[in-house]
């Protein structure tokens, strides 16, 4: 290997090419930056709180709008909803507040069963 | 390379839309050298390499908005200099029908008749024996041996671990050592 790198050190370390003037690095720079677009100056992205945390609340909406959409269409919710109101249908409170608004007394009730009977 | 170039405070500069025309100057002054003449070590041709040179600069600057500054300045204009050429080359390929393990025979026609070759015959060998290398071979032969770029700095521009150029470079020298031999 030894003997290998000395027969690369043989040769002088440079590659040999050159630019076609003295001046070419100078003139390149100059003509570059001719060249690039004015405008490009550039949409720095500037990073509010609410643009970091768009995505989230956005996620977080979603959530909710399927939870309510769950909640107004699950068949469990209809049937929960129809037992409530089959128990207040029948509740005692239900009745005696009936009674006492219609001015029916527990006497006129008990008449009106005994006469449903009758029949 | 300029003097007053300083490169936290370009870095800096280029973030602030009002100075970064100014500040991209610099940069293009600063680096046009050195990436032009790794460009050049790989496409032969200087109008080649002035083309993607000026492509290099027009991508840094388009993108230069997402330069936060988390690599260096010059790994990043190397790694975007290093893409261009490597596209270039294997347009290059496809437009001489030379397969993907071929050798590129169409750039040791380019050094031979390449006015702005002024090296001496050992050179022109050395330039020879670098050009049957595959490309990835050939740049980090050309960056750690003309260059002296340390491993640690090709592995940031290429994406290599040290380990692996290492042994590149080490097959790279064998290779070239071994075609140097064989046209004495």
């Amino acid at each position: 290997m030894g003997t290998k790198k000395d027969f690369l050190k043989e040769i002088d370390r440079r590659h040999g090419f050159t630019a076609p003037s003295e001046d070419y690095f100078e003139q390149f720079a100059s003509r570059m930056m001719g060249q690039l677009p004015e405008v490009e100056l550039l949409h720095v992205h500037v990073s509010t709180l609410w643009t970091r945390i768009q995505p989230w609340i956005y996620m977080a909406a979603m959530f909710v709008g399927i939870a309510l959409m769950v909640r107004i269409f699950s068949p469990t919710r209809k049937s929960n909803e129809k037992d409530i109101l089959a128990e207040e249908q029948y509740s005692t409170e239900y009745y005696d507040e009936l009674i006492w608004t219609s001015c029916v007394n527990d006497y006129n009730m008990y008449e009106y069963l005994a006469d449903a009977y009758e029949y | 390379m300029s003097p007053e170039y300083d490169e936290e405070s370009i870095v800096a500069q280029l973030q602030d839309p009002q100075r970064c025309r100014e500040a991209f100057a610099l940069v293009v002054k600063h680096y046009s050298q050195s990436l032009y003449w790794q460009i050049r070590k790989m496409v032969i041709s200087h109008d080649d390499a002035d083309d993607l040179l000026q492509n290099t600069f027009l991508k840094a600057w388009s993108n230069i908005a997402y330069f936060r500054g988390d690599a260096r300045l010059s790994t990043w204009l190397y790694r975007i200099a290093v893409n261009e050429t490597l596209t270039f080359l294997t347009k290059q390929r496809q437009q001489n029908n030379i397969p993907l393990d071929g050798e590129d025979s169409f750039l040791v026609d380019r050094l031979e008749s390449d006015e702005w070759f002024d090296g001496d015959e050992a050179q022109r060998k050395l330039q020879k024996a670098i050009l049957q290398l595959p490309e990835k071979q050939r740049l980090i032969f050309n960056m750690h041996y003309f260059d002296e770029m340390k491993y640690e700095d090709i592995s940031q521009v290429l994406g290599t671990s040290v380990g692996a150029l290492k042994a590149s470079y080490h097959h790279a020298v064998k290779k070239i050592e071994k075609f140097l031999t064989s046209v004495h």
